[in-house]
């Protein structure tokens, strides 16, 4: 009983000081390491059964790297990446296989990420071919009950991807990564290369997915409104590092990191009416191979302290479900 | 603040048609606009509803060969574009016209190309005085190319492009699917669909009350930063091939308020308020409702 209790509350996703380093190299035969780039520098969160996490920031944050990472495109530099406590690098064998059909994801471009010779139902059964012993009919019965999820008409499996618009083909990724039935979908950027008039309907279809099953999301969006919408919880990364991470109704109402107040800032307003707190940073985010010591965020940072320049902030809990890395705090 | 200045760009019923081997795709199929000094017009709509079809037509850089500008005209301060000769365009183009594409979403971006065509506008214009002003902005551009999609570098890039506006009293085109980039930047906002105008009118007034179906459908599914929803409105559908298009409204199939007529017949664009126009049956069913 005490035993069920402790794996209810273990999340799905722990990720434990997850680093990734890549070595920059000069020289055209023997090449020499000269730097590396800190894509991803000693973060940590989780992700709990049929939640949300939404991961926000600009490019060459981290966040891609991240999400590579927990799908073991990448392996760490340092940090681990537990999967119902299972660290997902060493696993081997049926462990491995089995974890191929936990963890799914679907990418922006929903032009490219399709076979274009496949018919659709080979596609999203081509899922079930590699990790499962499925008999044919039950194949096709999955087939359908996708298709059926996503909103996809029966008869969409017969065809093939160029048939179909961009919202669609997004319906057909998604149909392709829920055939194994698996506990965590990686979106990266699900909604960006869509249509405005789209994207609701893919927004509420996610939701509504994950209502209906015990399905848990890592958002990978650059749309802060996008990541409200759908995410429980939300970190924000900067430069390899989060450096701020709530529930996301307390960090939007009240963002805390500076960095965080200026990317809501530098958001585009809902209408023209729309209060208004220009807090246009100056410069750009600063080369990951040669971060600036202390905090990442100093030299633009409008708040910035003797100790910013030589203290690296911890993550520190200033509210309940909201944490934040910085001196002001 | 542009209302009394002079008119720089007119568009006067302009279609500009691609023909392909599926048939004609009518990307703008009449569409009428005119633009002042120092003013900035949004042209919002989704990809495939004429809008950047428009924009190539006004630098006359339609796709060759299937692109052809078939009726209208683009007058620019009394000059008409349409009838130009490639050489005489050559003179118009990236001097006279200078085009934004506000589209961080695709990997081809036109800001780059268009972007230089601005510095070289500026170069032309402001001789002296306003070095500065170009440095920063080459300065601003370049950091376009490297991140499109940063929110904080595309706010400084906004910013920046406002005040050479101010500066130069520059007419503004926006083109963009982003109705937080008109609600930042723009004087007014034309709504696009399927190749037509539906909605034009003041910034304000188009987000206070939009009364064209599609764009107040648009408009409530965009989710927001401020407030919680549970559950955003969507449209429904697609819209329809720019080959295939219906009889009636363009957005019939896909409207909470569609009728037998909206099926059979295009409405007509009846003014809504102090320079707002629609295109909607609805709007002569409920005259009182404004």
């Amino acid at each position: 009983m005490l035993e069920d209790r402790a794996i209810a509350v273990e999340p799905l996703i722990r990720v434990e000081n997850l680093a990734k380093h890549f070595p920059v190299t000069r020289g055209v035969l023997i090449g020499r390491t000269t730097g590396h780039v800190k894509a991803v520098d000693g973060i940590s969160f989780t992700i709990g059964r049929q939640e949300t996490l939404g991961l926000v920031g600009e490019s060459g944050c981290g966040k891609t790297t991240t999400s590579r990472l927990l799908l073991r495109l990448e392996q760490p530099t340092a940090g681990r990446v537990l999967l119902d406590g299972q660290d997902v690098h060493a696993l081997r064998g049926p462990d491995l296989s089995r974890y191929h059909t936990r963890v799914q994801a679907v990418f922006q471009d929903p032009w490219s990420s399709l076979n274009p010779r496949l018919r659709v139902r080979e596609t999203i059964a081509e899922a079930l071919v590699v990790n499962r012993r499925v008999t044919r009919s039950g194949k096709l019965e999955r087939v359908e009950e996708v298709l059926h999820q996503v909103g996809l008409p029966l008869s969409a499996g017969a065809r093939y991807p160029h048939e179909f618009s961009g919202g669609q083909r997004q319906r057909i990724a998604l149909a392709s990564a829920l055939a194994a039935k698996p506990e965590l979908i990686v979106l990266d950027e699900p909604v960006s290369a869509l249509d405005v008039s789209i994207r609701a309907q893919i927004m509420n279809l996610l939701k509504d997915l994950q209502a209906r099953q015990p399905l848990s999301f890592l958002l990978v969006a650059h749309n802060l409104a996008t990541v409200r919408y759908i995410a429980h919880r939300t970190a924000v990364m900067y430069l390899g590092r989060i450096v701020e991470h709530g529930d996301t109704e307390s960090l939007y109402r009240r963002p805390l990191h500076p960095y965080t107040k200026a990317l809501f800032a530098a958001a585009l307003p809902a209408d023209p009416d729309a209060p208004r707190d220009d807090m246009i940073l100056s410069g750009e985010v600063p080369s990951p191979i040669d971060p600036p010591p202390g905090c990442h965020f100093h030299p633009r940072c409008p708040f910035a302290m003797e100790q910013c320049v030589r203290i690296t902030p911890e993550l520190k809990t200033v509210a309940s479900g909201h944490m934040v890395s910085c001196h002001l705090y | 603040m542009a209302a009394g200045a002079p008119v720089v760009l007119e568009v006067r019923d302009l279609r500009a048609y691609l023909y392909t081997r599926w048939g004609v795709v009518r990307a703008v199929d009449g569409v009428s606009f005119a633009l002042r000094e120092g003013e900035t017009l949004g042209l919002v709509g989704e990809s495939g509803c004429g809008k950047t079809m428009t924009g190539l037509s006004l630098v006359r850089l339609l796709p060759e060969p299937a692109g052809r500008i078939v009726d209208g005209q683009i007058l620019l301060e009394g000059e008409d574009l349409v009838t130009k000769s490639e050489p005489e365009m050559r003179h118009v183009r990236g001097r006279r016209v200078s085009m934004i594409l506000q589209d961080p979403q695709t990997s081809l971006n036109p800001v780059f190309t268009i972007g230089d065509q601005i510095l070289e506008a500026l170069r032309q214009r402001r001789a002296d005085g306003e070095r500065s002003l170009v440095a920063q902005a080459e300065d601003a551009l370049r950091r376009v190319k490297v991140a499109a999609l940063d929110v904080t570098i595309q706010l400084q890039y906004l910013a920046l492009l406002k005040e050479i506006q101010a500066r130069t009293r520059l007419a503004m085109l926006f083109i963009t699917h982003d109705f937080g980039i008109v609600a930042r930047m723009c004087d007014r906002v034309a709504v696009m669909y399927a190749g037509r105008i539906v909605e034009t009118g003041p910034t304000r007034a188009l987000f206070r009350a939009p009364r064209h179906p599609y764009t107040e459908a648009l408009m409530a599914s965009v989710p927001r930063m401020e407030g919680t929803v549970t559950r955003l409105p969507s449209i429904e559908g697609q819209p329809p091939p720019l080959h295939e298009l219906p009889a009636g409204c363009r957005f019939a199939d896909r409207c909470a308020y569609v009728d037998e007529r909206c099926r059979r017949e295009y409405p007509p664009t009846m003014t809504v308020g102090p320079a707002h126009e629609a295109a909607c049956w609805r709007i002569e069913r409920s005259p009182s409702s404004r």
